[in-house]
């Protein structure tokens, strides 16, 4: 938990306190996109390289595919219909 | 853009890991290279944030109305569990559980494998990786149709690590700074919702 919040709270209180430059700006931003890009081709690797997974995904890909569908459209949706509530917060 | 960037990244790692193209002393410091990277990461998103006024104003107004977003993507989740359980013949209560999950794949497909049996974890950790990967592929369009507060919705738990840089890229930081908070309710929520679901 710690390895997550730690650098989350550094940045924010690096980037709070308001002192950073225009050029350390644009590298944090730079280090958001190639941040992204390296851990998802990391998220990637794993899944490439994990024989248990490929073997599920044989078998169970199908189920799994409604699954992952359909649990994304409920939070969606139900985001969507609670968004007036949102709103006026 | 980000949307193309995240395909591209994921499915390049994906052919990389399938192909053997990763080296066997590489693949056993995936898990920790993912917590350099995700620091690195956080790291950057932490100053977007903490850059962003917006953000905490946004924070500051909505109050404790802010955990609706978690409560309608927990619901909205084990509701479509329940419909996709129904619809390929899993246990409707089993299915709300997988639903429970809420992306955190390694988690829930453990504690499911340990609470109901070894297929309905393998289903669990199965699609909950589909839905990491279906989130980073449709945040932006999700943000864009949808409304920012939405782009929280589709990686659920993950909003407070993997899938948070996407959501910042596509929705702005203080679409970020709710996406966290959202995430972090929502991994704490995961094992008590998929042990309530899960037991008898």
């Amino acid at each position: 938990m710690w390895l997550v919040l730690a650098p989350f709270l550094a940045g924010l209180l690096l980037g709070w306190r308001g002192e950073l430059s225009g050029a350390h700006t644009r590298a944090a931003r730079g280090l958001v996109t190639g941040g992204v890009a390296l851990v998802l081709f990391i998220l990637g690797a794993r899944l490439g390289t994990d024989p248990a997974l490929l073997r599920h995904l044989r078998v169970l890909g199908g189920e799994a595919a409604v699954f992952a569908l359909l649990t994304v459209s409920g939070s969606v949706l139900a985001v969507w219909l609670l968004r007036g509530q949102v709103e006026r917060a | 853009m980000i949307g193309w960037v995240v395909a591209a990244a994921v499915a390049a790692g994906l052919a990389c890991g399938a192909a053997g193209l990763v080296p066997a002393g590489v693949v056993v410091h995936l898990d920790a290279l993912t917590t350099v990277a995700l620091g690195v990461l956080l790291f950057g998103i932490g100053i977007e944030i903490g850059q962003s006024r917006d953000a905490w104003r946004v924070l500051h107004r909505a109050g404790p109305r802010i955990l609706l977003i978690p409560a309608g993507i927990a619901a909205g989740s084990i509701a479509g569990g329940i419909a996709a359980g129904w619809l390929v013949g899993v246990p409707l209560r089993h299915a709300g559980a997988v639903g429970a999950g809420l992306g955190w794949y390694s988690l829930s497909g453990v504690m499911l494998a340990r609470l109901v049996d070894l297929e309905t974890g393998a289903l669990a950790f199965l699609s909950n990786v589909m839905r990491e990967l279906l989130a980073i592929l449709i945040t932006p369009a999700v943000a864009r149709y949808f409304g920012r507060a939405a782009a929280a919705a589709p990686g659920g738990a993950t909003t407070m690590d993997v899938t948070l840089g996407v959501v910042a890229r596509a929705a702005g930081p203080d679409a970020a700074l709710v996406a966290f908070l959202s995430g972090a309710v929502l991994s704490g929520l995961v094992p008590i919702l998929v042990t309530l679901l899960a037991r008898p």
